[in-house]
């Protein structure tokens, strides 16, 4: 049996732009705005459905040309920054 | 206009149907000696987001330094949007809980569904339509929240009678043009503005569910703007027409009955052939139906108010001869040439000659001999 897996998507409740390879992030119970750059914003830009770290990884990794085991501890850190920030919300786990 | 000022306005053109049918087939180099220019104009229309997404696809060629002052202005533009966006959700959450239905046209409502990447379409300000019934309550609202009228309204009761809309500005800047129909003048006269509230859609933002008008109505507006909103049409607003045809799910027969019983037909075609021709975009048969209607002699005319006659009082002595009834007409009159001394003393503000009653009586005058009063 397969380990559960917790899986992540964007928060509706913040608005976002994209700007070139960034995307700026507002929140709605907050001023100002949050600027992520180029390998951020391509995480946020895949969670518009519902991912797993894991997954985010691996496609990170096929288009950095890098194994996922070496990316997958910053994607983690990464998901739970954004997580506590308010920008990414955690929908459940998956087998 | 120079030579190198319409070859740069001819770049913008270009570069402002990026993405529309048929695709382009070259890629697009900005010489540098038309850059300054060119952006520009780009940020004054607000087309950087179409021009950055032309620069992603890598068919707008630009120097790196090019890119990044283009960069620099799209972020400003997403920064503003990005502001009007958090402002638009908690305002229409306060008129809903007021009981004030509210529908989001134009700006945000485009961007989110009808380009391919919200950041495409940018906006300035923004637009809400309101129930005539409601609009008084509405503007107090506003009041209540720190928004000023720019412009108060001619006599008491003009805005429900013949108004269109009343722009609302917080002392941060951000404006918010409050609608109760679509358009000014004779063409705004003739929409029923409650039948607006029965073509609604919905769209989500930040969390809420936020009202729009349904694809069809959508396409009827981006319609009256491109066509009437400035002279001669800007790119943005034409583009939107565009957008919509290519990604609304307009139904075309709808479109033309409503353009019949509102008498707006002559806009639609006139919107649409100014799409073709300045855009050079196809667009679907159906939309062929449309262009092809040749307006009346009176509709041509109305039309002409808003177009080549704009600015010399086509507008105002059109509404005159299309307001139905000699005491609706009479007070439209009134209130345009004996107006409050606030509305006077708001336009005086305005402009460079000192408010008085006499110089906008004079102001027919000079529509009429097309000459400018030199007393």
């Amino acid at each position: 049996m397969s380990a559960r897996v917790a899986r992540f998507r964007r928060s509706p409740a913040v608005l976002a732009r994209s700007v070139g390879d960034e995307v700026i992030l507002a929140a709605l119970d907050s001023e100002g705005f949050e600027g992520l750059s180029e390998t951020a914003a391509e995480v946020w830009r895949l969670l518009d459905v519902p991912r797993s770290a894991p997954q985010v990884a691996e496609i990170l990794g096929r288009s950095y040309e890098a194994p996922p085991d070496t990316i997958g501890e910053d994607v983690e850190r990464l998901l739970g920054d954004l997580v506590r920030r308010g920008f990414v919300v955690s929908v459940g786990e998956r087998g | 206009m120079s030579v190198a000022e319409q070859s740069a306005i001819g770049l913008v053109r270009r570069i402002s149907r990026f993405g529309l049918p048929p695709d382009a087939a070259e890629p697009l180099d900005i010489p540098p000696s038309e850059w300054a220019f060119v952006r520009g104009t780009l940020a004054e229309q607000r087309l950087t987001g179409i021009a950055m997404a032309g620069v992603a696809a890598a068919w707008l060629r630009l120097s790196p330094g090019q890119t990044s002052e283009l960069l620099d202005q799209h972020r400003e533009a997403m920064l503003w949007d990005l502001e009007l966006e958090r402002l638009l959700i908690a305002l229409t959450g306060a008129l809903q809980s007021a009981g004030i239905e509210v529908v989001v046209l134009k700006g945000s409502a485009l961007a989110h569904c009808f380009y391919p990447d919200p950041s495409w379409r940018s906006f300035g300000d923004l637009d809400l339509l309101v129930r005539t019934r409601d609009w008084r309550r509405t503007c107090e609202l506003l009041e209540q929240r720190s928004f000023h009228r720019d412009l108060p309204e001619p006599r008491s009761g003009f805005d429900e009678r013949f108004g269109k809309a009343a722009s609302h500005t917080h002392a941060d800047g951000v404006s918010v043009d409050l609608h109760r129909t679509l358009v000014l003048g004779p063409f705004g006269l003739w929409i029923d503005p409650d039948e607006l509230f029965d073509r609604i859609a919905w769209f989500p933002l930040g969390g809420r569910s936020l009202r729009r008008l349904d694809d069809t109505t959508v396409l009827l507006h981006a319609c009256l703007h491109a066509s009437l909103g400035a002279w001669p049409p800007l790119l943005l607003p034409l583009r939107d027409v565009a957008q919509v045809v290519a990604r609304g799910d307009v139904d075309w027969d709808s479109l033309a009955e409503l353009g019949g019983a509102w008498r707006l037909r002559p806009v639609l075609s006139h919107a649409l052939r100014s799409v073709v021709d300045t855009l050079r975009v196809d667009l679907p048969k159906e939309a062929g139906a449309i262009m092809s209607l040749e307006p009346s002699a009176r509709e041509r005319k109305v039309l002409e108010a808003y177009t080549v006659r704009r600015g010399r009082g086509g507008t105002a002595l059109t509404v005159i001869r299309c307001i139905p009834g000699f005491r609706a007409r009479a007070s439209y009159m009134r209130a345009l040439l004996v107006p409050d001394r606030e509305f006077l003393a708001a336009r005086g503000a305005r402009g460079a000659s000192p408010p008085s009653y006499l110089g906008r009586w004079l102001k027919p005058v000079r529509w009429l001999t097309g000459k400018r009063y030199r007393g």
